[in-house]
């Protein structure tokens, strides 16, 4: 081989795998920068002071040092005059007052090394200090007036204490549901059973729903107004399919068939099926294809990908961000997929909403060839009979949508992947190379395959896909098919 | 001169796909970013217009070549660069007329094919660029054991996508 194009090749790759592996990268804020800036910007101006800066810290200096020793020479005397009497009342009449003085003394230790110097002239006063002072391993004892006088109140109130206690863990810093402890038991035990169950299912580390801590795989279904907390991030699947992946706190509320979320913290990606309707601020989105959520102060910031979000009579087009407030969306932006990875720390592990999934466990349509056992679709496919099923009813192809299936071949061949629909006539992808024996996962976007009885034209958004079927090219071979989905990607 | 809402149109429309051609001609990764702002500024800057999506590429590819024919020049460095026409016929091959969407697809399915180890080390090279001792500190490798690994992974990333693609 030409060893140039080698290299080309080669580069080609590591240009390739540069792009998969690393983080994505956006120059539009550098360029635009670049094209608004003025040719002066490689000067950077120098930083201007204001004159008034440097005086203002100088008065204040100056009026701290005169107060204090305004407070030295004026205050302190007198006051030290004054404890000194007390103490010799006190000291009278009852010595037990001692530890809490002592533990006002505290309060100014800082003063008491600069008070012998300024004092020269209270030379009666002067001595008293140091006597005093010599006191002051008592301070090391100083927490012990908390101690000592706790316990005694202990001792007289531990049958209250001990009522009291369990009110008390919401003080540890678990600062979010501290007073709603007490309003929650009624989601577990008197919880209407008519609240619409909104959510088929959950995945995420662990959510909080009200006292509640429930991991993933815990029985509990989330129903109209439910309010969640999520660890982390986690997905919810609705009923109707859409999927809903929430970083902080939100409610669920409304019916199966037209879910409300408020947004109380935090944001939400949604990928839905129909609207749904996210509020907060009191202000109110309606997220009609793929769409992320902001909570943000008295506005919610929204990025539209797919589809639109309405409020009001306005509404935001796909690949549009902006900020809705009270007075309506404001400015607009550009946006894509990648930046809002790169936004939104939840979203780095790119969410999908599973549009169709066939387990295999049972029949789902018409079979080609093969039968069904233990999950496993499995039979000998030739180069004219693949192996492969109907699907339960045609599937509408999106933009976004992902085939993935896991399959094995019991002799390496060539693989072709076809989907039947119902006017279009049939669509392939080719899979080079398969190894025999091994369980494979292969993903193939939607829009990549290619008509079968016309290579050039390549499958849009609106294909109504009827059938899923695998063949060999060459010699036959058994193949097993373990499962297949439709997936859907922002 | 056209809007920022144009330019940053402009950017996000052609950046992977420019910043993929400065590498395929041999820009290291920190080059590659310069050479692309600076081929969209100087494309901005000519008010240049074009009907087409296939054209524009065209002209900002080359523009970048020449920017970067310009920084050789400029650090007075010798680089045997394949001539213009070898370049553009290779890279129209290899992007086919999808923007080389099918072998990004290809390489991702042959990446889960790899094992572990050798997926890491990848992504350490290409997506964080670490260091050879890096890499053989996180694959338990020495330095030329993980050069060895990489070689062999890439060797099997490049036979699977032909196939995949079913390219010669």
């Amino acid at each position: 081989m030409n060893p140039e194009r080698d290299q080309l090749r080669e580069r080609y790759l590591q240009a390739q795998l540069r792009e998969e592996l690393g983080e994505p990268l956006d120059l539009s804020e550098h360029v635009l920068r670049a094209v608004y800036s003025t040719p002066q910007r490689r000067m950077p101006p120098v930083p201007r002071r204001s004159i008034w800066r440097p005086l203002a810290a100088a008065a204040v200096v100056l009026l701290t040092a005169g107060l204090t020793a305004y407070w030295l020479t004026q205050v302190l005397p007198q006051h030290t005059q004054r404890r000194s009497a007390q103490d010799l009342t006190a000291s009278d009449d009852s010595p037990p007052t001692q530890g809490p003085r002592h533990r006002d003394e505290k309060q100014t230790p800082p003063v008491q090394p600069t008070a012998p110097d300024d004092l020269p002239d209270d030379s009666g006063e002067i001595p008293q200090d140091p006597t005093r002072e010599p006191e002051q391993p008592i301070l090391p004892s100083d927490p012990l007036p908390d101690t000592p006088t706790k316990p005694e109140e202990d001792t007289s109130k531990t049958p209250d204490d001990t009522v009291e206690k369990p009110s008390e863990p919401d003080d540890h810093g678990w600062t979010d549901p501290r007073h709603r402890g007490p309003d929650q038991p009624p989601v577990g035990e008197t919880a209407p059973p008519e609240r619409a169950i909104l959510v088929a299912g959950w995945k995420g580390d662990e959510i909080r729903i009200g006292e509640r801590r429930l991991k993933h795989g815990d029985d509990y279904q989330i129903r109209a107004g439910d309010r969640v907390r999520v660890r982390g991030h986690a997905d919810f699947t609705l009923m109707d399919g859409s999927l809903l992946r929430v970083e902080g706190e939100v409610s669920f509320e409304g019916e199966a068939a037209e879910v409300e979320l408020k947004l109380h913290d935090g944001a939400v990606y949604a990928d839905t099926t129909a609207a749904v309707r996210v509020t907060g601020h009191e202000l109110t989105a309606v997220i009609s294809g793929v769409a992320v959520i902001e909570e943000r102060l008295r506005a919610l910031d929204i990025y539209c990908l797919k589809g639109q979000v309405s409020a009001g009579e306005h509404s935001l087009a796909a690949g549009v961000q902006s900020r809705l407030s009270a007075d309506g969306f404001g400015r607009e932006k550009l946006i894509q997929w990648a930046d809002l990875q790169r936004e939104f720390k939840f979203l780095r592990e790119t969410p999908q909403r599973t549009a169709l999934r066939e387990e295999l466990s049972e029949t789902p349509g018409k079979l080609f060839g093969g039968e069904i056992a233990d999950g496993i679709l499995k039979g000998e496919a030739g180069t004219d009979t693949g192996l492969g099923f109907y699907l339960r009813e045609p599937y509408s192809v999106a933009a976004g949508d992902v085939v993935r299936f896991r399959f094995k071949v019991h002799k390496p061949c060539e693989l072709i992947l076809q989907f039947g629909t119902i006017n279009d006539g049939n669509w392939r992808h080719k899979l080079g190379g398969v190894k025999a024996g091994e369980w494979i996962e292969f993903e193939l976007p939607l829009m990549q395959l290619y008509k079968t009885a016309d290579v050039s034209q390549r499958a849009q958004p609106g294909l109504e896909l009827k059938f899923f079927q695998l063949h060999p090219e060459g010699s036959g071979t058994v193949i097993e098919i373990d499962w297949v989905e439709i997936v859907h990607r922002p | 001169m056209r809007g920022a809402v144009q330019i940053e149109k402009l950017v996000r429309d052609h950046q992977d796909s420019l910043l993929r051609y400065l590498r395929f001609i041999g820009c290291d990764e920190a080059l590659a970013q310069d050479m692309a702002q600076d081929t969209f500024i100087a494309t901005i800057r000519a008010d240049f217009v074009a009907h087409t999506r296939k054209a524009t590429a065209a002209y900002l590819r080359t523009t970048a070549r020449n920017f970067y024919f310009m920084h050789l020049r400029r650090i007075k460095r010798e680089v045997a660069l394949p001539a213009d026409d070898i370049l553009e016929a290779e890279w129209a091959h290899l992007e086919a007329d999808d923007e080389g969407a099918a072998r990004r697809t290809a390489l991702r399915n042959c990446l889960s094919q790899l094992t572990d180890r050798a997926r890491l080390a990848l992504r350490l090279r290409y997506g964080e660029n670490a260091s050879r001792d890096e890499i053989s500190f996180a694959t338990g490798l020495d330095p030329e054991g993980a050069k060895t690994l990489m070689r062999r992974a890439k060797d099997k990333l490049r036979e699977c996508i032909t196939k995949q693609i079913g390219d010669a």
